[in-house]
């Protein structure tokens, strides 16, 4: 057989998350410490094929990803079509830790980018002594986005005269480095194309309303019980590497490193480049 | 180099026919400079004439950055220029967010490279 089998392998956990039953779809290849990685807004764990795909990482990691529920192939809980979805720091903490739960991983090795980056920053903060170290991509505490009045008031990406397919993907395009591949560029921008309405828009509630860090709360994270590192892409005009450098100086212990040539989604938009900076930071987490 | 981008629009069927659904006009203005394109179900032009239903406005050398064949950081879509504060949307909003996609794709033809998006 000549065929090319990815060695990603997908299954479906049931959650209890505050009481609902929830059907959430999971990927995971290589074997080792338990890397978890959380996927951006309104996009979904296809985001990390790169990193589930790449030999370097899995002979040491067992690289587990997960759709959020309403994203990917998870679904909302029953009785969705009577709500509609906003992501909030509680919820958020309660799932991953309900996924960690059912899974048995022992202190996994958390990594996320962007409200994944700062779900990272959030888990750190709050149950840092479940983890065995924190990766966050184009991380920061929070700004006053130019776009979110826009985002909020005429609700352009969450309204039924509006093709929120077409509205998500050009939203992100710019987020993306200009010179990262075009094909990755393009699936990075298929995957938000293909979320369910109001979603993107819920899960940004989260990154730019209740879930802000500049708030002091980040003094209570401490790097001696988790290992914070913070990769930013430096093609990113939201997520800059001068955002998080404000974390930076609130974090001491923390370990920055800046990703020229990369934009909000390094993981989907250029894997190969994006590892050469992740492996270096895997290997010192292992070797801790 | 602004009006350029009617020219190449047209000769590029695949681009034209994403805007079959679409009519709105729109003006790109700069310090010294101000293009009026309108965009008619399938059709592009320029119409000095017409009133726009949204004003893209920015400094010339916001403008100047942004076609380049390699923008510098913070200049290469329309999106980073606000947020970085070098360009201002006026009008009706929704009308560019509602055909945002198109847009971006009609003003990377300025750039006569890779389209980003």
């Amino acid at each position: 057989m000549n065929a090319v089998i990815e060695q990603i392998t997908g299954r479906y956990v049931h959650l209890d998350i505050e009481g609902r039953d929830h059907r959430v779809y999971f990927e995971e290849a290589g074997a080792g410490i338990p890397l978890l990685c959380l996927h951006t807004a309104g996009s979904d764990s296809r985001q990390y094929r790169g990193v589930l795909n790449d030999p370097a990482v899995t002979a040491h990691f067992r690289v587990i990803t997960f759709d959020l529920p309403w994203h990917g192939r998870s679904s909302p809980p029953a009785g969705w079509e009577n709500e509609s979805y906003a992501l909030t720091t509680d919820l958020y903490m309660t799932t991953i830790r309900a996924f960690i739960r059912a899974l048995g991983l022992e202190k996994p090795v958390l990594m996320g980018c962007s409200i994944g980056g700062r779900a990272v920053l959030h888990m750190a903060i709050r149950h840092g002594h479940e983890l065995r170290a924190a990766i966050g991509l184009q991380a920061h505490a929070g700004y006053d986005p130019r776009m979110h009045p826009l985002i909020k008031d005429i609700a352009y990406v969450d309204r039924p005269d509006v093709n929120a397919q077409e509205a998500a993907a050009a939203t992100v395009s710019g987020l993306i480095a200009p010179m990262s591949p075009s094909a990755d560029k393009w699936e990075t921008l298929w995957q938000y194309m293909q979320g369910g309405p109001g979603v993107f828009s819920g899960d940004l509630y989260y990154y730019m309303v209740e879930g802000d860090l500049r708030n002091g709360l980040l003094a209570d994270l401490d790097t001696k019980i988790c290992p914070l590192y913070l990769l930013t892409g430096d093609r990113d005009y939201s997520a800059t590497v001068e955002r998080t450098q404000e974390v930076m100086r609130f974090v001491p212990g923390a370990e920055m490193t800046v990703m020229p040539d990369l934009g909000h989604f390094p993981m989907s938009e250029n894997a190969p480049l994006f590892l050469t900076y992740l492996r270096p930071v895997l290997d010192r987490i292992r070797a801790a | 180099m602004i009006k350029d981008i009617v020219d190449r629009a047209n000769a590029d069927p695949l681009l034209l026919a994403k805007c079959r659904f679409i009519g709105i006009v729109f003006a790109i203005e700069g310090d010294t400079h101000r293009t009026v394109i309108r965009v008619d179900h399938g059709q592009v032009s320029v119409d000095p004439d017409a009133a726009p239903d949204f004003i893209l406005r920015a400094h010339d050398d916001a403008w100047a950055d942004f076609i380049q064949p390699m923008p510098p950081r913070g200049t290469h879509d329309i999106l980073a220029l606000l947020e970085g504060d070098r360009l201002t949307i006026a009008g009706d909003a929704l009308a560019l967010f509602r055909n945002l996609r198109f847009v971006k794709l009609l003003l990377d033809q300025a750039r006569n490279e890779e389209v980003v998006a």
